[in-house]
């Protein structure tokens, strides 16, 4: 046990960090240097304010094709959405500052808003995963373009919010142990790595998530702003 | 039909090659590479997904002969990945599937208006079907219709006199059928407007050259308005866009660059022709683009600024079939030519009636990309049938949409479009008519 809490809790997370940010770097970088050409798709907008915004409103709200397919938009949605909330809670690891001050909530509040937005929104997320990968596998013109690669990052997301789930329902793992792990993960302080079979199955294949995101079809995170700003407007 | 045929190993080698290329290349293909999460919308929005339900046809699909070979030839990490991301080694009949599959998109755009991600799988067909060009597999009719066009200036070949006989015989026509004088002027030199149209409306589509005619007569009554054609310049349309040789559409679209500069017109007008305007708006040259001598505009435009004016009016009473607009690809969500067209067809008559879906999210015909042209087999090994049947099973969903709307005539700016709609109405034998929107304005107009 102790050899797996030092290989994920301490050795893996510099190397997570380092090929994320410099995958993402890459790939970013090389975009950005590569040359652009008239492409919009009409009525494209007429500013690049108006075309941020029309940016902005496809990545959040992903309105391109609402009307056309209701049912795969309401689960790819929610499941875009409660990640991002998912996310997002995940900060109170590394502080809770924000919930306790600017609005101004008690510790009490914040772990009971935590307990149950995690709680649902954990759920939630692994059954509109578990409808996207029904519909991949149910829908012939979906099933055909279905790679391994695409049941996999389904499969990768799922077990991971299933780890997190047991974590918040069955073993009740205690988040204290993990904000004081993370409060020195990237300090050269050496500190006790939880020891819980879950967390580090948990921890294990998000950093798995996130070294494979710069290479593979998860790019999509960074690439959507790129490619709708180019069919956005002319250049 | 098909003859079991393999690419050569060097052949294959400059495929590779290609494809790889692409870590250099334009942005959009790079994205394209990296990004598709195959999440299945485009096949619901694509005329041939849905006509033909092969997995071929899916647009992903199509997307990813290139993507699986970006991803295997392309980085050492894809080559690792392969098991996992569908990269894979080369066919030996890879360039024949190309030749044959990057034909069975029109490029019609359609899928980039709803994919997610907002990827536009024509620029990977054309990518696609430019890598088939440098290596001579192009079908038959594309090709061959380069050729002619470098060779004499428009894609069917006319020569001078021949160009100069078929204006004149408009001019007679005009006479003829609508008793109003018209002139079709050559090469006059400061003439304001240079018009140019697809050259295919001089042979096939002679009513809408002869609507233009009777415009720029009303324009010259109203101001003086000048118009002119070139001789060197008389054909718009340029299928270097459709098979993606660059050097071809930027050779073919200098010609009416010079033509503005040598004749020194004020406006570069292009007719019923989508991907012409595309092309000299957008495309074309830097050269002939901003900084231009002259502006470059569509006969739509010009019209709807004159219609504003009051140049001229029109008798509603006149045209009386039901007509609806087809939106050609090019002119709708390439270049946002929408309103002006249906505005014009609302001024001429009563009877408009709107399909749907319409504008920006508008069926395609089935006959985009230059497929209309090609009828045979073109000698695309691959093929099964002919281009014909092909776009005559992929064009039904076009054909329903225009019966929805009981309509009696279809007005569709772009040659491809009208040939591929008449031939549709043919062979679905629903009697409608197919044209442009100037075909109706002799009969509409008062002058």
């Amino acid at each position: 046990m102790e050899l797996v809490q030092i290989l994920v809790g301490r050795v893996m997370p510099p190397v997570t960090l380092v090929l994320l940010v410099a995958g993402l770097a890459y790939k970013v970088r090389k975009w950005q240097k590569a040359p652009v050409a008239n492409l919009a798709v009409y009525p494209a907008a007429q500013s690049s304010r108006e075309m941020w915004k029309k940016v902005l409103r496809e990545t959040f709200l992903f309105s391109s094709f609402r009307r056309q397919n209701r049912q795969f938009w309401s689960q790819t949605w929610v499941f875009h959405a409660s990640l991002a909330v998912i996310f997002i809670g995940h900060s109170r690891l590394i502080t809770d500052w924000p919930l306790r001050v600017l609005l101004g909530l008690s510790e009490e509040s914040v772990n009971s808003i935590s307990s149950w937005g995690g709680g649902v929104f954990g759920v939630v997320a692994l059954g509109a995963c578990v409808m996207l990968m029904s519909r991949r596998l149910t829908i012939p013109r979906v099933r055909e373009i279905s790679s391994a690669e695409d049941f996999g990052t389904l499969i990768l997301l799922a077990a991971i919010l299933a780890s997190g789930n047991v974590m918040r329902f069955v073993t009740h793992f205690d988040i204290v142990e993990a904000q004081r792990y993370f409060a020195t993960l990237f300090s050269l302080q050496a500190t006790q790595v939880p020891a819980d079979s879950w967390f580090l199955l948990h921890s294990f294949l998000v950093q798995a998530l996130l070294i494979y995101l710069p290479a593979g079809k998860l790019l999509h995170l960074p690439g959507i702003f790129y490619s709708r700003a180019l069919i956005g407007k002319d250049y | 039909m098909s003859v079991a045929q393999n690419t050569g190993t060097a052949d294959l080698t400059r495929m590779i090659d290609q494809v790889k290329a692409i870590r250099n290349g334009p942005r959009v293909l790079q994205l394209y590479m990296d990004m598709c999460a195959k999440c299945g919308v485009c096949a619901e929005q694509c005329h041939v997904a849905q006509t033909m339900p092969h997995r071929r046809t899916n647009p992903a699909v199509r997307s990813d002969l290139i993507r699986s070979l970006y991803k295997r030839y392309g980085s050492a990490l894809g080559r690792i990945l392969a098991p996992l991301n569908g990269a894979r080694e080369i066919d030996t009949d890879e360039l024949e599937t190309w030749a044959h599959h990057f034909y069975e998109c029109s490029g019609c755009r359609r899928c980039a208006k709803f994919c997610p991600m907002g990827i536009d799988n024509s620029v990977i067909t054309r990518k696609g079907r430019a890598i088939v060009h440098t290596l001579g597999k192009s079908p038959f009719m594309m090709s061959e219709t380069q050729r002619v066009s470098d060779e004499t200036g428009n894609d069917e070949g006319q020569t001078y006199a021949a160009f100069v006989e078929a204006c004149r015989f408009l001019c007679e026509e005009v006479k003829d059928e609508f008793g109003v004088d018209v002139e079709i002027p050559i090469d006059r030199a400061g003439a304001d407007v240079l018009f140019i149209p697809a050259s295919a409306d001089l042979i096939s589509f002679p009513e809408t050259h002869m609507g233009v005619a009777v415009f720029f007569e009303a324009l010259r009554r109203y101001d003086g308005t000048t118009w002119t054609m070139s001789s060197k310049a008389f054909d718009g349309a340029n299928f270097g866009l459709f098979t993606g040789d660059d050097a071809h559409m930027m050779r073919k679209n200098q010609r009416a660059h010079d033509a503005c500069v040598d004749l020194g017109v004020k406006k570069l007008v292009i007719g019923e022709c989508g991907h012409a305007y595309r092309i000299a708006k957008r495309l074309g040259p830097t050269a002939s683009k901003n900084k231009n001598p002259f502006e470059t505009t569509n006969i739509f435009t010009l019209a709807c600024a004159y219609l504003d004016k009051g140049a001229f009016t029109f008798d509603r009473s006149r045209v009386t079939e039901r007509i609806t607009y087809h939106d050609p690809c090019n002119f709708a969500r390439s270049c946002d030519v929408y309103e002006e067209p249906r505005r014009l067809l609302r001024a001429m008559t009563d009877t408009f009636v709107e399909m749907t879906p319409n504008r920006t999210e508008n069926w395609c015909c089935g006959g985009g990309g230059g497929l209309a042209v090609m009828d045979g087999s073109e000698k695309v090994s691959k093929l099964e049938g002919t281009f014909l049947q092909y776009r005559m099973t992929v064009g039904r969903l076009k054909v329903e949409q225009i019966q929805a709307v009981r309509a009696d005539y279809v007005a569709a700016p772009c040659a491809n479009c009208k040939r591929q709609i008449m031939q549709l109405q043919d062979h679905y034998k629903t009697g409608v008519k197919t044209g442009g929107v100037f075909d109706l304005l002799p009969r509409a107009i008062s002058l």
